[in-house]
Protein backbone atom coordinates (compact mmCIF):
# COMPACT_ATOMS: atom_id res chain seq x y z
CA UNK A 1 0.00 0.00 0.00
CA UNK A 2 1.08 2.91 -0.91
CA UNK A 3 0.92 6.56 0.93
CA UNK A 4 2.09 9.65 3.13
CA UNK A 5 2.78 8.92 7.04
CA UNK A 6 0.82 10.86 9.39
CA UNK A 7 2.04 9.38 12.65
CA UNK A 8 4.66 7.33 13.62
CA UNK A 9 4.90 6.29 17.49
CA UNK A 10 7.78 5.20 18.31
CA UNK A 11 9.67 3.65 21.83
CA UNK A 12 13.10 4.66 20.36
CA UNK A 13 15.51 6.36 18.04
CA UNK A 14 15.22 2.83 16.10
CA UNK A 15 12.45 1.19 17.11
CA UNK A 16 8.57 2.07 15.49
CA UNK A 17 5.62 0.95 17.92
CA UNK A 18 3.00 1.98 15.34
CA UNK A 19 2.75 3.91 11.75
CA UNK A 20 -0.26 5.98 10.46
CA UNK A 21 -0.58 5.97 6.59
CA UNK A 22 -2.74 8.11 4.54
CA UNK A 23 -3.66 6.45 0.96
CA UNK A 24 -3.91 8.46 -2.30
CA UNK A 25 -7.78 8.19 -1.72
CA UNK A 26 -7.45 9.67 1.62
CA UNK A 27 -7.82 6.83 3.81
CA UNK A 28 -6.40 6.41 6.62
CA UNK A 29 -4.87 2.87 7.94
CA UNK A 30 -3.17 2.15 10.88
CA UNK A 31 -0.12 -0.28 10.84
CA UNK A 32 1.68 -1.74 14.16
CA UNK A 33 5.18 -2.24 12.52
CA UNK A 34 6.90 -5.24 13.26
CA UNK A 35 11.04 -5.48 14.34
CA UNK A 36 11.95 -7.08 11.07
CA UNK A 37 10.90 -3.74 9.36
CA UNK A 38 13.89 -2.43 10.82
CA UNK A 39 16.14 -5.09 10.62
CA UNK A 40 15.31 -5.67 7.00
CA UNK A 41 18.78 -6.61 5.51
CA UNK A 42 17.75 -5.23 2.16
CA UNK A 43 15.99 -1.80 3.20
CA UNK A 44 16.36 -1.48 7.11
CA UNK A 45 14.12 1.18 7.59
CA UNK A 46 14.15 2.58 11.33
CA UNK A 47 11.77 4.93 13.69
CA UNK A 48 13.74 7.52 13.00
CA UNK A 49 13.88 7.38 9.24
CA UNK A 50 9.92 7.05 8.80
CA UNK A 51 9.59 10.17 10.86
CA UNK A 52 11.66 11.87 8.47
CA UNK A 53 9.28 10.59 5.96
CA UNK A 54 6.15 11.62 7.61
CA UNK A 55 7.98 15.57 7.88
CA UNK A 56 8.60 15.55 4.54
CA UNK A 57 5.26 14.58 2.84
CA UNK A 58 7.54 11.37 1.18
CA UNK A 59 5.70 8.69 0.74
CA UNK A 60 6.34 5.27 1.15
CA UNK A 61 4.83 1.49 0.24
CA UNK A 62 4.09 -0.73 3.36
CA UNK A 63 3.92 -4.35 2.71
CA UNK A 64 1.55 -5.46 5.70
CA UNK A 65 0.09 -8.59 7.31
CA UNK A 66 -3.73 -8.44 7.98
CA UNK A 67 -3.86 -10.00 11.48
CA UNK A 68 -6.25 -11.14 14.20
CA UNK A 69 -5.25 -8.10 15.72
CA UNK A 70 -4.96 -5.37 12.97
CA UNK A 71 -2.90 -5.01 10.17
CA UNK A 72 1.58 -5.10 10.76
CA UNK A 73 3.57 -3.70 8.66
CA UNK A 74 6.44 -6.02 7.73
CA UNK A 75 7.96 -3.77 5.47
CA UNK A 76 8.50 -0.68 4.64
CA UNK A 77 10.32 1.11 1.73
CA UNK A 78 10.51 4.36 -0.34
CA UNK A 79 8.61 5.04 -2.78
CA UNK A 80 9.53 8.35 -5.94
CA UNK A 81 7.23 11.03 -4.78
CA UNK A 82 4.60 11.05 -7.34
CA UNK A 83 5.15 8.16 -8.68
CA UNK B 1 -7.92 -9.43 1.51
CA UNK B 2 -8.89 -5.37 1.80
CA UNK B 3 -7.55 -3.47 4.81
CA UNK B 4 -10.05 -2.28 7.30
CA UNK B 5 -9.91 1.43 7.17
CA UNK B 6 -8.53 2.94 10.64
CA UNK B 7 -10.00 6.20 11.63
CA UNK B 8 -7.85 6.98 14.58
CA UNK B 9 -7.50 9.59 17.03
CA UNK B 10 -4.43 11.35 16.15
CA UNK B 11 -1.60 11.19 18.54
CA UNK B 12 -3.40 10.69 21.59
CA UNK B 13 -7.03 9.65 22.52
CA UNK B 14 -9.16 12.29 23.95
CA UNK B 15 -13.06 11.42 25.29
CA UNK B 16 -16.24 12.75 23.37
CA UNK B 17 -16.81 15.99 26.47
CA UNK B 18 -13.20 16.99 26.02
CA UNK B 19 -13.39 17.44 22.12
CA UNK B 20 -17.03 18.90 22.75
CA UNK B 21 -14.93 21.05 25.08
CA UNK B 22 -12.10 21.91 22.50
CA UNK B 23 -15.07 22.86 20.05
CA UNK B 24 -16.43 24.94 22.15
CA UNK B 25 -12.31 26.64 22.09
CA UNK B 26 -12.04 26.85 18.76
CA UNK B 27 -15.83 28.64 18.59
CA UNK B 28 -14.69 30.73 21.28
CA UNK B 29 -11.70 31.71 19.55
CA UNK B 30 -13.47 32.90 16.23
CA UNK B 31 -15.72 34.69 18.60
CA UNK B 32 -12.80 36.27 20.49
CA UNK B 33 -10.61 36.94 17.45
CA UNK B 34 -8.90 39.61 18.94
CA UNK B 35 -8.63 38.43 22.43
CA UNK B 36 -5.52 38.67 24.58
CA UNK B 37 -3.11 35.63 24.61
CA UNK B 38 -3.74 35.35 28.58
CA UNK B 39 -5.37 32.13 29.91
CA UNK B 40 -8.75 31.75 28.87
CA UNK B 41 -10.65 29.01 31.00
CA UNK B 42 -13.57 27.62 29.09
CA UNK B 43 -15.98 24.78 30.45
CA UNK B 44 -19.15 22.96 29.10
CA UNK B 45 -20.99 20.46 30.16
CA UNK B 46 -20.48 16.98 28.38
CA UNK B 47 -22.61 16.72 25.32
CA UNK B 48 -23.39 20.28 24.50
CA UNK B 49 -24.92 20.69 21.53
CA UNK B 50 -22.94 23.34 19.33
CA UNK B 51 -23.98 22.62 15.77
CA UNK B 52 -20.49 21.90 14.94
CA UNK B 53 -19.35 18.20 14.57
CA UNK B 54 -16.80 17.75 16.64
CA UNK B 55 -13.16 17.47 15.86
CA UNK B 56 -11.67 14.01 15.14
CA UNK B 57 -8.29 15.38 15.93
CA UNK B 58 -7.34 12.15 13.06
CA UNK B 59 -6.49 12.56 9.70
CA UNK B 60 -9.69 11.91 7.97
CA UNK B 61 -11.18 12.69 4.33
CA UNK B 62 -13.10 14.89 5.79
CA UNK B 63 -10.47 17.01 7.60
CA UNK B 64 -11.26 20.24 7.28
CA UNK B 65 -10.54 22.13 3.62
CA UNK B 66 -8.65 18.77 2.50
CA UNK B 67 -6.02 19.66 4.94
CA UNK B 68 -4.62 16.96 7.36
CA UNK B 69 -1.88 17.92 10.34
CA UNK B 70 1.33 16.28 10.68
CA UNK B 71 3.13 16.97 14.08
CA UNK B 72 6.96 15.65 13.98
CA UNK B 73 8.34 16.54 16.68
CA UNK B 74 8.71 14.28 19.48
CA UNK B 75 10.31 15.56 22.42
CA UNK B 76 8.02 18.71 23.18
CA UNK B 77 8.78 19.65 26.71
CA UNK B 78 7.92 21.89 29.50
CA UNK B 79 10.09 25.04 29.08
CA UNK B 80 9.94 28.15 27.17
CA UNK B 81 11.13 29.32 23.50
CA UNK B 82 10.34 25.41 22.33
CA UNK B 83 10.59 25.12 18.93
CA UNK B 84 7.04 24.10 17.29
CA UNK B 85 6.61 22.04 14.14
CA UNK B 86 3.67 21.72 11.82
CA UNK B 87 3.36 19.87 8.23
CA UNK B 88 -0.08 20.32 6.49
CA UNK B 89 -0.88 17.57 3.77
CA UNK B 90 -3.37 18.70 1.18
CA UNK B 91 -6.12 16.44 -0.33
CA UNK B 92 -3.74 15.29 -2.81
CA UNK B 93 -1.26 14.13 -0.20
CA UNK B 94 1.08 17.30 -1.26
CA UNK B 95 2.65 19.38 1.82
CA UNK B 96 1.54 23.06 1.27
CA UNK B 97 3.87 25.43 1.65
CA UNK B 98 1.41 28.61 0.23
CA UNK B 99 -0.54 29.39 3.30
CA UNK B 100 0.09 31.79 5.94
CA UNK B 101 -0.50 30.37 9.32
CA UNK B 102 -1.02 31.06 12.73
CA UNK B 103 -1.36 28.73 15.96
CA UNK B 104 -3.06 28.47 18.81
CA UNK B 105 -1.83 26.91 21.61
CA UNK B 106 -4.05 25.20 24.52
CA UNK B 107 -3.92 22.95 27.55
CA UNK B 108 -6.54 20.11 28.04
CA UNK B 109 -7.10 20.32 31.64
CA UNK B 110 -9.81 18.09 32.63
CA UNK B 111 -12.64 16.74 31.47
CA UNK B 112 -14.71 19.24 29.63
CA UNK B 113 -12.03 21.67 30.08
CA UNK B 114 -9.64 23.21 28.81
CA UNK B 115 -7.23 26.66 28.87
CA UNK B 116 -6.57 28.68 25.63
CA UNK B 117 -2.54 29.80 26.60
CA UNK B 118 -1.59 32.00 23.50
CA UNK B 119 -1.34 32.23 19.75
CA UNK B 120 1.78 32.43 17.78
CA UNK B 121 2.57 32.66 14.50
CA UNK B 122 4.16 29.98 12.43
CA UNK B 123 6.91 30.61 9.88
CA UNK B 124 7.09 28.49 6.70
CA UNK B 125 10.63 27.39 5.91
CA UNK B 126 10.88 25.93 2.40
CA UNK B 127 12.56 22.45 2.22
CA UNK B 128 15.64 22.77 -0.13
CA UNK B 129 17.14 19.72 -2.65
CA UNK B 130 14.02 17.28 -4.14
CA UNK B 131 11.19 18.64 -1.57
CA UNK B 132 9.02 21.04 -2.72
CA UNK B 133 7.24 21.61 0.50
CA UNK B 134 8.16 23.28 3.75
CA UNK B 135 7.01 23.04 7.57
CA UNK B 136 5.91 25.76 9.47
CA UNK B 137 7.57 26.53 12.86
CA UNK B 138 6.58 28.68 15.54
CA UNK B 139 8.12 28.97 18.93
CA UNK B 140 5.94 28.09 22.01
CA UNK B 141 5.61 28.35 25.62
CA UNK B 142 4.81 25.49 27.69
CA UNK B 143 4.15 26.22 31.17
CA UNK B 144 3.38 22.29 32.41
CA UNK B 145 3.14 18.86 31.57
CA UNK B 146 0.50 16.89 30.23
CA UNK B 147 -1.99 16.97 26.69
CA UNK B 148 -2.24 20.08 24.58
CA UNK B 149 -3.81 20.86 20.99
CA UNK B 150 -3.47 23.27 18.73
CA UNK B 151 -6.05 24.98 16.35
CA UNK B 152 -4.11 26.24 13.21
CA UNK B 153 -5.39 28.91 11.32
CA UNK B 154 -4.70 28.43 8.09
CA UNK B 155 -5.33 31.03 5.13
CA UNK B 156 -4.29 30.27 1.20
CA UNK B 157 -4.41 32.99 -1.47
CA UNK B 158 -8.63 32.80 -2.49
CA UNK B 159 -9.48 30.68 -0.11
CA UNK B 160 -11.85 31.08 3.02
CA UNK B 161 -9.77 30.56 6.21
CA UNK B 162 -9.07 27.00 7.83
CA UNK B 163 -8.49 25.57 11.28
CA UNK B 164 -7.26 22.49 12.09
CA UNK B 165 -6.24 20.70 14.90
CA UNK B 166 -4.37 18.57 16.71
CA UNK B 167 -3.62 17.07 19.88
CA UNK B 168 -0.11 16.33 21.35
CA UNK B 169 1.80 15.50 24.64
CA UNK B 170 4.23 17.84 26.58
CA UNK B 171 6.89 15.74 28.51
CA UNK B 172 7.66 17.64 32.16
CA UNK B 173 11.76 17.04 31.28
CA UNK B 174 12.65 16.73 27.27
CA UNK B 175 14.91 13.41 26.78
CA UNK B 176 17.27 15.83 25.23
CA UNK B 177 19.35 18.44 27.08
CA UNK B 178 16.53 20.99 28.09
CA UNK B 179 17.26 24.95 27.43
CA UNK B 180 20.04 26.04 29.74
CA UNK B 181 21.22 22.72 30.68
CA UNK B 182 24.86 21.56 30.64
CA UNK B 183 25.20 19.23 27.83
CA UNK B 184 27.08 16.15 27.71
CA UNK B 185 31.04 16.27 27.18
CA UNK B 186 31.21 13.44 24.97
CA UNK B 187 34.74 12.37 23.17
CA UNK B 188 33.69 12.47 19.58
CA UNK B 189 35.64 11.24 16.78
CA UNK B 190 38.25 13.41 15.15
CA UNK B 191 40.29 13.64 11.83
CA UNK B 192 41.62 15.50 9.46
CA UNK B 193 42.31 13.92 6.54
CA UNK B 194 39.26 12.58 4.81
CA UNK B 195 40.28 9.18 4.00
CA UNK B 196 40.92 8.40 8.59
CA UNK B 197 37.66 10.64 8.68
CA UNK B 198 35.57 8.36 6.30
CA UNK B 199 36.28 5.49 8.87
CA UNK B 200 33.59 6.89 11.20
CA UNK B 201 31.62 9.11 9.12
CA UNK B 202 28.65 8.24 6.11
CA UNK B 203 28.66 11.62 5.06
CA UNK B 204 30.00 11.70 1.12
CA UNK B 205 32.30 13.35 0.67
CA UNK B 206 32.76 14.54 3.96
CA UNK B 207 33.45 17.40 5.13
CA UNK B 208 36.55 17.68 7.43
CA UNK B 209 36.25 21.21 8.85
CA UNK B 210 33.45 19.63 11.02
CA UNK B 211 35.59 16.94 12.55
CA UNK B 212 38.29 19.35 14.02
CA UNK B 213 37.09 19.05 17.45
CA UNK B 214 35.31 16.19 19.50
CA UNK B 215 32.36 17.76 21.42
CA UNK B 216 34.46 17.65 24.67
CA UNK B 217 37.45 19.62 23.34
CA UNK B 218 35.13 21.74 22.05
CA UNK B 219 33.10 22.53 25.39
CA UNK B 220 36.67 22.74 27.24
CA UNK B 221 37.86 25.60 24.64
CA UNK B 222 34.88 27.78 26.50
CA UNK B 223 33.85 28.95 22.98
CA UNK B 224 30.08 28.39 21.32
CA UNK B 225 29.48 24.85 20.07
CA UNK B 226 26.74 23.73 17.15
CA UNK B 227 26.70 19.98 16.66
CA UNK B 228 24.98 17.93 14.18
CA UNK B 229 23.61 14.43 15.09
CA UNK B 230 23.15 12.27 12.43
CA UNK B 231 23.25 9.90 9.79
CA UNK B 232 24.27 11.35 6.48
CA UNK B 233 24.87 8.19 4.21
CA UNK B 234 21.75 6.27 4.87
CA UNK B 235 19.86 8.76 4.74
CA UNK B 236 20.47 10.55 2.12
CA UNK B 237 17.50 12.59 0.67
CA UNK B 238 15.80 15.36 2.07
CA UNK B 239 16.60 15.29 5.97
CA UNK B 240 20.03 14.15 6.90
CA UNK B 241 21.86 14.60 3.69
CA UNK B 242 20.26 18.34 3.14
CA UNK B 243 21.18 18.81 7.37
CA UNK B 244 24.89 18.33 6.47
CA UNK B 245 25.49 20.24 3.26
CA UNK B 246 23.25 22.98 5.54
CA UNK B 247 25.17 22.28 8.49
CA UNK B 248 28.54 22.71 6.87
CA UNK B 249 26.97 25.79 5.22
CA UNK B 250 26.36 26.95 8.55
CA UNK B 251 30.37 26.57 9.52
CA UNK B 252 31.49 28.68 6.72
CA UNK B 253 29.69 31.68 7.91
CA UNK B 254 29.84 31.19 11.74
CA UNK B 255 33.14 28.96 12.26
CA UNK B 256 35.32 32.20 13.01
CA UNK B 257 32.78 32.28 16.75
CA UNK B 258 32.12 28.99 17.14
CA UNK B 259 32.86 24.97 16.41
CA UNK B 260 30.67 22.93 14.36
CA UNK B 261 31.10 19.13 15.18
CA UNK B 262 29.36 16.60 13.33
CA UNK B 263 28.17 13.26 15.08
CA UNK B 264 27.32 10.04 14.12
CA UNK B 265 24.21 8.64 15.75
CA UNK B 266 24.71 4.88 14.53
CA UNK B 267 27.98 2.44 14.91
CA UNK B 268 29.83 3.27 12.06
CA UNK B 269 27.44 5.39 9.92
CA UNK B 270 24.76 2.95 9.55
CA UNK B 271 21.90 1.12 11.34
CA UNK B 272 20.67 -0.84 13.34
CA UNK B 273 23.57 -0.55 16.18
CA UNK B 274 23.13 2.33 18.07
CA UNK B 275 26.05 4.88 18.84
CA UNK B 276 26.27 5.06 22.67
CA UNK B 277 26.37 8.60 22.00
CA UNK B 278 22.45 8.77 21.46
CA UNK B 279 21.94 7.58 24.70
CA UNK B 280 24.34 10.42 26.42
CA UNK B 281 21.95 13.20 24.85
CA UNK B 282 18.94 11.15 25.08
CA UNK B 283 17.79 11.60 21.06
CA UNK B 284 14.42 10.21 20.37
CA UNK B 285 14.88 10.29 16.60
CA UNK B 286 17.34 11.93 14.69
CA UNK B 287 18.49 14.30 12.77
CA UNK B 288 18.90 16.99 15.43
CA UNK B 289 21.21 20.42 15.48
CA UNK B 290 22.21 21.78 18.99
CA UNK B 291 23.11 25.04 19.30
CA UNK B 292 25.78 25.17 23.01
CA UNK B 293 26.55 28.81 24.35
CA UNK B 294 30.32 29.12 25.85
CA UNK B 295 29.39 28.59 28.85
CA UNK B 296 28.43 24.66 27.98
CA UNK B 297 24.53 25.17 28.58
CA UNK B 298 22.58 24.69 25.75
CA UNK B 299 20.97 27.63 24.09
CA UNK B 300 18.74 26.24 21.40
CA UNK B 301 17.77 23.11 19.49
CA UNK B 302 16.31 21.86 16.05
CA UNK B 303 14.83 18.09 15.58
CA UNK B 304 14.54 16.93 11.87
CA UNK B 305 15.16 18.93 8.58
CA UNK B 306 16.74 22.71 8.95
CA UNK B 307 16.90 24.86 6.71
CA UNK B 308 19.46 28.12 6.70
CA UNK B 309 16.63 30.74 6.62
CA UNK B 310 15.87 29.43 10.00
CA UNK B 311 18.82 28.44 11.83
CA UNK B 312 20.87 31.66 10.48
CA UNK B 313 19.29 34.13 12.52
CA UNK B 314 18.89 32.05 15.44
CA UNK B 315 22.66 31.28 15.68
CA UNK B 316 24.07 34.78 15.11
CA UNK B 317 21.87 36.26 18.14
CA UNK B 318 23.37 33.42 20.37
CA UNK B 319 27.11 34.26 18.65
CA UNK B 320 26.30 37.84 18.11
CA UNK B 321 28.18 38.52 21.62
CA UNK B 322 31.19 36.35 20.11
Amino acid sequence: MKGVLVDVQARSITDADSITLRDQAGKVYLFRVSPGVTQDPDHPTNASHLRAHMAQGQPVIVTYEDAVAGLLAVRVIDAAPGG
Amino acid sequence: MSPKVVFRQFRFPLPTRVLTAMVTLVVFLHLAACAPAAAVTTQTPAGTATGIAAPKFAPTPSAPGGLTPILPASDMAVGRDQRFTLALLDSENRLISDAGVEIAFYKVTGPNQVQARYRAPAALFKYTGESEGGIYVARANFDESGEWGIVASVRRRGQSEIQVEAGFKVKERSDTPAIGDPVPASQTPTGVKPQDIEVFSSARPVNPALYRVSIADALRQGKPLVALFATPGFCTSRTCGPNYEIFGMLQQEFGDRANFVHVETFKGGKPPDVAPIVGEWGLPSEPWVFIVGADGRLRDKFEGSITVEEVRPRLAAILSGY
